[in-house]
């Protein structure tokens, strides 16, 4: 359950620290079936890649989890790049809470995140929604 | 008898393996790039537009005004007797990348952007597969490239069919 649980202590944080600044923001994981949002609706697509799932010391290998983290954040064009700005500083915010020193480890897996690239604005002219892109690192050790 | 080298050869043999490293790490990075796993990939043009510059790379080409990515969403009406497009893909998607990775010296071409010419990249990006290349395996392939021992380039097959020169190859 190893796996599972690394990905839900950086969902949580994510998703904890965007309800805390706007709790109209539909999150969606990349591990479950959705449906794309209307063009009002504001929406982060949260994606996680594992890259590596062990670390072999000697002895039994141990369970290490590293990958990379994305969040596409989707706000509609007439909300402004200003909503966009506040909803990627909470995705930041969620992401790097699970570093503090007062983080609580729910689920055992002591998550960690690297620096964190973005948010990076995507100019697509065509669509409904101005859309960022934050991306890290991660790690999480049993 | 092996030939001895003086104390004065270290400098240029230094300089020599950093530049071969440099270099074998930018052209590591673009064929890694290049790949149905680091790449979205619906034509293949994207995929197989990464460019390694001096110069920032700049994203305008259409897909459109390129063989065989142009022709990929065209099908014959046979009635109009006229190539017509169609919203399915009469055929597969390509890889081939468009183009050659030149050579740079680390001491005048200190910076190299590695970028995607396709009109449309911004739309790939969406997609997490980039950054999970550049975030996930750039650090230890800089490692590996910059160490004493050099990232094999033999690559093994792992699937059983793929449309891409690369793709489904693992490198070792």
């Amino acid at each position: 359950m190893t796996l599972v649980n690394a990905r839900a202590a950086f969902e949580k944080a994510v998703t904890d620290a965007v309800e805390d600044a706007d709790d109209t923001v539909l999150m969606v994981y990349d591990n479950v079936r959705y449906t794309t949002p209307g063009k009002t609706k504001k929406y982060i697509l949260m994606t996680v890649n594992f890259n590596r799932s062990t670390i072999q010391n000697q002895g039994a290998a141990q369970d290490y989890y590293s990958g990379v983290i994305q969040c596409n954040i989707y706000v509609p064009k007439s909300a402004g790049t200003s909503v966009l700005s506040s909803l990627s500083e909470a995705v930041i915010d969620g992401l790097t809470s699970v570093n503090a020193s007062g983080y609580t480890d729910t689920f055992s897996v002591a998550p960690r995140v690297s620096d964190i690239s973005g948010p990076t604005p995507l100019e697509l002219e065509d669509r409904s929604h101005f859309i960022g892109i934050v991306s890290c690192q991660f790690t999480a050790v049993v | 008898m092996a030939k001895k080298k003086g104390l004065g050869q270290i400098v240029t043999d230094l300089e020599r393996k950093i530049n071969d490293d440099y270099n074998a790490l930018i052209q590591l990075t673009v064929e890694g790039l290049a790949t149905e796993e680091n790449s979205p990939v619906d034509t293949g043009f994207f995929a197989s537009s990464w460019k390694a510059s001096t110069q920032k790379v700049r994203a305008e080409d259409k897909r459109e005004d390129f063989a065989p990515w142009s022709s990929i969403y065209k099908t014959r009406d046979p009635s109009k007797n006229q190539w017509v497009h169609t919203s399915k893909k009469p055929v597969g998607s390509q890889i081939k990348p468009r183009f050659a990775v030149p050579e740079f010296n680390f001491k005048r071409q200190p910076t190299v952007y590695i970028g995607n010419t396709a009109e449309y990249a911004g739309y790939a990006l969406e997609s997490p597969k980039v950054a999970n290349f550049v975030q996930g395996e750039m650090g230890p392939l800089v490692q590996q490239t910059f160490g004493d021992k050099r990232p094999g380039r033999i690559f093994v097959r792992t699937g059983s069919s793929s449309s891409s020169v690369f793709g489904s190859y693992t490198k070792l």
